[in-house]
């Protein structure tokens, strides 16, 4: 048995496990790793550009943890919280200092108008025994050093005398080397008191143990003309009264908003327990909080720490896990993607699509993916569900390449920067190595006429074409100094040229064992670096060691000088003699380098605008003036990035060149356009939908043509077949499935035909039978039923047929089969066949001792009789009532009739042939038949006959007429 | 000292996400493709597929075939369309069995057959009864009458087909066959013969079968004529019509078949001119009491 075509539109498992994988799971996975990735890239790549910032900010936090600028912070917040402070003595200000900012002064003086008179004066107790009575006299002359009292107008016009007295520039100098002297022996100090008021001075008092810092404020009494010094408060600090905590929590507070800083120690991650190694001191870490910077302490912090008694730093790894460091932290907020906030967003949006997408997939894994849909939205959902794949590719490549481009450009840009950074800094290097290597000559040459004591021709000679505005000479015992005439030479501050002296010593001393310095592989287990000898300034001497051929700056602070510092050996001894000293001025060498610099200047460094950066401000060195904001140009300058304003589209690109090795102060700036976001990317943004909408339009309309016009075609032709027009043919002239489909369906057409055609050959009873499903009809088998048969036949046709044209007579038989049919329907009866010229019409009774059939069937003869008389046509029947076998008789699997078999049917057609001698209607009646009336019909008696097969004879009747009811 | 070792560097890992990128999205959106293809092309290829099978079906010649999907589209609209085509084809089937092989042919041949069709041809009427049907209709049940009469029809009716012969109607007990003149066969009225003998013998089986069973056996008559005839379609042009041959042809074998139970011993009597045509194959007796009528001799296998 052929099971049916099921067309179910249900794809296998598998593929669409597969599909749901590909289409919901996936993409969605690829969404996630692509934001993840472009998150941590985003992170990443901010981290890179952050950390400029995040080093600057260790500087300044570095800085803001040196113990001079702690008290500068301190005693301005002090001063500036009320005027009234002018009027306090020193006890006073002593107590009210301790109480606001917990720092103990050792010493306050007060002093009057016009610094004249010692008003009042605090010195500790616990120290007071070991300073010894301070000279009112020489305290003032210090007090008028710092606070420049000559320069301003008396406030007092008795005091205008005693000021007067210091005008001249000697009794100035006079003054200030007694006052120097004085507290130099008073206190023990190693040098003379740094002056300047407001500002921290710092020192080292051998009396007090340690560093000391002096603070001066004074107060003026400012009129429309003048100013003059109302008074002034005078303080002395011992650092070991200094806490740390305090300084370190101080430099916390000073901190910008965005920047957090902290003090910590190293944690466990960054040691390694086994080989007690330290991994390193310094560097960046990206924590929960944001990015970090850990480094070192400032060094005089730690001195100071050291001093305090807070550890003694033997060896460094020894004591690594206490050493405290500082941290900065830039907020994470400041590193995340844009995107990043959407997140949640977008997770949720995920949620919802794989949740939707997989039911759709169960739906169709359970119930198959039909859809109630027309076959052109059915072709539309197809097509989507096609183009949903490379429009979201489309969509993310877009998103992701998009913002690839931008870290790309972004970090491309900074390289290139950072490359034309490079080379300027080669080439600087190498003009500091030729000044390096002329003091180097110079020294030479001193050191072979050292001996003959012939030296200041020779060395006058040379500075008047060097760049150095001073040499100096450092021997054991003497020191002696040359002007260059032809520099701008401003003379050397006291406190600078005590500093150079005490690094003249260093280098002289940490000479002498110059032997252990051959090894420098060895220098760490050789030497120990904490030894007394080499306390003055290790980090000098590494630093001179470290930049073998530079120049070096004597201090931290960006001062204006710079050194070559070269020791002078004994040829034969090899002993160190002395000690060298060149004195440049910082801008005169970047002047002079970039005059160099200028003509040879690659093409690429022409747009570039130069700036001199002295101390805080610039200078613009060219005569190129760049519309630049100062205050931009300054920021991009301390996070050392380019910088761009989106409203202009411009950028400022900046590099700082480090001329020494400290901040930047050759700075190179361009202004540049950025191409705004209208480019080949931004119309993108309308070139993918349009792209996506051409090729759903072309998808559809190929589709439309070679799909769905045949199918339309077929649907169309089905139609009029069902509309009983078999000359319908769907018109395709394709040759391939559809052309087999379009054959395959005319030839069912031709069958539909065909069975339309036979239909008319047989009965309304096969016609039923054979419409029926029941199969159970078409097998052969039958059922006792009453009925009445009529055989009609046509009289003399026989004759007729050889006398006329066979035609003529055929469309008579027609008629009369047509009338037999159409009558047999009318009176409930089947035209069951036609046998030559004779009907066979059978009436069957539709339930048991129904009667009404013989009726029935005498009604239809003498209609059939009349309508054919009218025609003049002859017609003769016969009719016979009785038990008859109804079914479908006939080859198992072959051949059937579905007819009426008995004797009744027998007797019908024995009547039939019955010659009747006068005939009125010639429809033979048996008696049968006649019972089954019941009265209604009115006979005449013709004769009895005897029957083949019957025992008896047979009486048979002429049906004349019937007594209708009236009805 | 600030000193820090960075192991990341964005530029490599972008360039290696730029070269990786492409290479993923290409091979993802090719599996897609093919995917993607198999889902649409159930939504859009399975019914196309589902009817070329089922056309095939139908030109196998099993018109029970059905398509069977879900009523959402037009696919589904056409499959009904096909269906009922498909059933008027299975009609077609069944309502062959009802009428003349003859009447089939003509109408395969020539859809547009007239409603006046005329057909002259040579062809044997073969005419065949069973003897005293009338009688055993009385003394059985009607159950087992059309068991017997299917069992005789469907023997006979083998016989008539294996001889190329058509089926022209069944009457009650009576089967009357028609051998049409085909250039291609033995002549037709050989044929004719040729079935009844195998009509006989199939008959004296059937009859061994029934005994064996302890069923009534049954007895037949086979007339034959050989003449020219009309084929012939009449009837109304919308409703009823008729596929018959007409003349004297059918009432003269009727006549030889009922003669049979008189004169014969082997129950076929044929005319003077189906003995002439077969002189050389088939023996043939005159009968003594009728001229021109002859019976038909034959061996049975048995003997």
């Amino acid at each position: 048995m052929d099971r049916n075509v099921i067309i179910k539109r249900k794809p296998s498992g598998p593929i669409i496990f597969l599909t749901w994988l590909f289409l919901i799971i996936l993409p969605v996975l690829f969404l996630n790793s692509t934001l993840s990735m472009m998150f941590s890239l985003a992170e990443k790549s901010n981290e890179k550009l952050s950390r400029n910032e995040l080093i600057n900010e260790a500087l300044i936090f570095k800085k803001d943890l040196e113990i001079p600028e702690y008290l500068n912070r301190e005693f301005a917040a002090f001063f500036a919280e009320s005027a009234k402070k002018a009027n306090l003595d020193a006890e006073q200000a002593a107590r009210l200092l301790q109480k606001k900012t917990g720092l103990k002064p050792t010493l306050v003086i007060e002093h009057g108008n016009d610094t004249a008179s010692i008003e009042s004066r605090f010195i500790d107790k616990s120290v007071a025994d070991k300073l010894g009575r301070l000279s009112d006299f020489f305290t003032l002359k210090l007090l008028m050093k710092i606070n420049n009292q000559p320069l301003f107008p008396a406030l007092n016009p008795s005091n205008q005398k005693k000021l007067e007295r210091f005008q001249s520039k000697a009794a100035r100098e006079k003054l200030v080397a007694d006052a120097d002297l004085f507290f130099q022996r008073i206190f023990g100090l190693i040098a003379p008191i740094p002056c300047s008021p407001e500002k921290t001075m710092v020192s080292v008092s051998s009396k007090l143990g340690g560093f000391v810092y002096f603070y001066y404020k004074p107060f003026y009494k400012i009129t429309d003309k003048n100013k003059s010094i109302k008074s002034g408060l005078f303080f002395m600090i011992r650092g070991r009264s200094i806490s740390s905590t305090r300084v370190v929590q101080s430099a916390i507070k000073a901190g910008k908003s965005n920047l957090g800083r902290e003090v910590t120690f190293f944690d466990s991650e960054l040691n390694d327990d086994k080989t007690l190694e330290l991994k390193k001191i310094t560097g960046f870490t990206s924590a929960q909080t944001g990015l970090q910077l850990r480094t070192t302490m400032p060094q005089n912090l730690m001195t100071h720490i050291i001093s305090m008694g807070g550890f003694y730093p033997e060896r460094l790894a020894k004591v690594r896990k206490r050493l405290p460091l500082i941290l900065v932290t830039k907020n994470r907020a400041f590193l995340i993607h844009p995107l990043k906030k959407y997140q949640q967003l977008i997770y949720l949006f995920e949620v919802f699509f794989v949740a939707i997408g997989t039911l759709f997939f169960l739906r169709a894994f359970f119930f198959g993916v039909d859809l109630h849909l027309g076959i052109r939205a059915k072709v539309s959902f197809a097509i989507l569900l096609t183009l949903l794949m490379p429009s979201g590719l489309m969509l993310t490549s877009y998103v992701s390449w998009q913002d690839l481009n931008d870290r790309a450009i972004e970090i491309e840009a900074e390289n290139l920067l950072q490359r034309k950074l490079e080379k300027i800094q080669d080439k600087f290097n190498l003009f500091q190595e030729d000044l390096q290597l002329s003091s180097y000559l110079l020294s030479e040459k001193i050191q072979q006429n050292l001996t003959h004591g012939k030296i200041e021709s020779l060395i006058s000679r040379n500075l008047q074409n060097s760049l150095a505005e001073e040499l100096y000479l450092d021997f054991p015992d003497r020191v002696v100094s040359f002007e260059n005439p032809k520099s701008n030479f401003i003379p050397l501050e006291k406190e600078e040229d005590s500093l150079r002296r005490l690094f003249a010593k260093g280098v002289f001393n940490s000479f002498k064992c110059a032997e252990e310095y051959k090894n420098i592989d060895n220098l760490e287990e050789g030497i120990d670096l904490f030894e007394e000898k080499f306390l003055v300034d290790s980090t000098f001497l590494s630093s001179l060691i470290a930049n073998n051929g530079k120049l070096g700056s004597l201090e931290q602070s960006k001062t204006r000088n710079v050194y070559s510092i070269i020791p002078l050996m004994n040829d034969s001894t090899g002993k160190n003699m002395g000690c060298m000293m060149l004195r440049f001025n910082r801008l005169e060498i970047v002047k002079a380098f970039l005059k160099e610099l200028k003509p040879g200047l690659a093409p690429e460094y022409t747009e570039y605008s130069f700036y001199l950066r002295d101390n805080e401000d610039l200078q613009l060195f060219n005569e190129l003036k760049l519309p630049i904001p100062e205050q931009r140009l300054k920021i991009a300058l301390d996070t050392n990035r380019s910088m761009y304003w989106q409203k202009t589209g411009q950028k400022l690109e900046t590099f700082g060149i480090k001329v020494f090795p400290k901040t930047p102060l050759l700075v190179a700036a361009r202004q540049v356009s950025v191409p705004t976001e209208e480019s080949a990317i931004g119309a993108l943004k309308f070139l993918v939908p349009a792209f996506l909408f051409a090729q759903f339009i072309f998808l559809a309309k190929i589709i439309r043509k070679i799909y769905l016009q045949p199918i339309q075609e077929l649907a169309l032709a089905a139609e009029k077949v069902a509309d009983q027009n078999f000359e319908a043919t769907p018109e395709i002239e394709d040759k391939n499935e559809f052309g087999d489909m379009k054959k395959a369906f005319d030839e069912m057409v031709l069958g539909v035909a065909q069975k339309e055609k036979l239909s008319q050959f047989v009965s309304k009873d096969v016609i039923e039978a054979v419409g029926g499903v029941d199969e159970q009809k078409l097998k052969p088998g039958g059922e006792k039923v009453e009925a009445t048969i009529l055989f009609a036949a046509l009289e003399f046709f026989d004759q007729q047929l050889k006398e006329n044209s066979s035609k003529l007579l055929l469309s008579r038989l027609g008629m009369f089969i047509e009338a037999g049919d159409k009558i047999a329907e009318e009176n409930a009866g089947v035209l069951d066949k036609v046998i030559e010229t004779t009907l066979m019409l059978v009436f069957r009774a539709k339930k048991p001792k129904d009667d009404t059939h013989a009726l029935s069937a005498c009604r239809a003869a003498i209609k059939l009789k009349d309508s054919m008389a009218e025609m003049g046509i002859e017609t003769k029947m016969a009719l016979s009532t009785g038990m008859v076998i109804s079914g479908r008789i006939g080859e198992t699997h072959g051949k059937l009739d579905y007819t009426v078999i008995g004797d009744t049917v027998n007797t019908a057609a024995r009547l039939k042939n019955v010659h009747i001698a006068e005939p009125q209607t010639n429809i033979i009646i048996g008696p049968a038949t006649i019972r089954a009336l019941k009265g209604a019909g009115r006979m005449k008696f013709i004769k009895r006959i005897s029957l083949k097969g019957k025992s008896r004879e047979f009486p048979i009747y002429e049906l004349i007429e019937l007594r209708e009811k009236k009805e | 000292m600030i000193a820090g070792v960075s192991k990341f560097a964005p530029d490599q890992w972008i360039a290696w996400i730029a070269g990786f990128f492409p290479a993923v999205l290409s091979i993802f959106s090719l599996i897609s493709v093919f995917l993607i293809r198999d889902f649409t092309g159930e939504l859009l290829i399975k019914p196309i597929s589902g009817f070329i099978g089922f056309f095939k079906r139908i030109r196998n010649g099993n018109f029970k075939v059905r398509v069977e999907m879900e009523k959402t589209d037009e696919f589904s609209m056409l499959a009904d369309s096909l269906n009922h085509m498909t059933r008027a084809l299975d009609e077609r089937e069944n309502l062959r069995k009802f009428v003349s092989e003859r009447l089939f042919e003509n109408i395969k041949k020539n859809h547009q057959l007239s409603d006046s069709f005329i057909e002259k041809a040579e062809m044997a009427v073969l005419a065949s009864d069973i003897r005293g049907f009338t009688s055993l209709t009385e003394k059985h049940e009607p159950e087992e009458i059309v068991l017997t009469l299917n069992e005789y029809f469907t023997h006979m009716c083998r016989a008539i087909v294996e001889n190329k012969g058509v089926i022209e109607r069944f009457v009650g007990d009576a089967v009357i066959a028609i051998f049409y003149q085909d250039d291609k066969l033995e002549h037709h009225s050989l044929r004719a013969v040729k079935a009844a003998i195998a009509m006989r013998e199939n008959l004296k089986k059937l009859n061994e079968q029934r005994k064996e069973q302890n069923r009534f056996i049954l007895e037949n008559g086979i007339g034959i004529v050989s003449d020219q005839a009309l084929t012939a379609i009449s009837g109304s042009n919308t409703g009823r019509k008729v596929f018959s041959v007409m003349g004297k042809a059918v009432k003269k074998a009727e006549e030889l078949e009922s003669l049979t139970a008189e004169f014969s011993l082997s129950k076929i009597l044929v005319c003077a001119n189906t003995a002439s045509n077969c002189q050389e194959k088939i023996r043939f007796n005159e009968l003594a009491e009728r001229q021109t009528i002859f019976e038909v001799i034959y061996e049975t296998k048995q003997g």
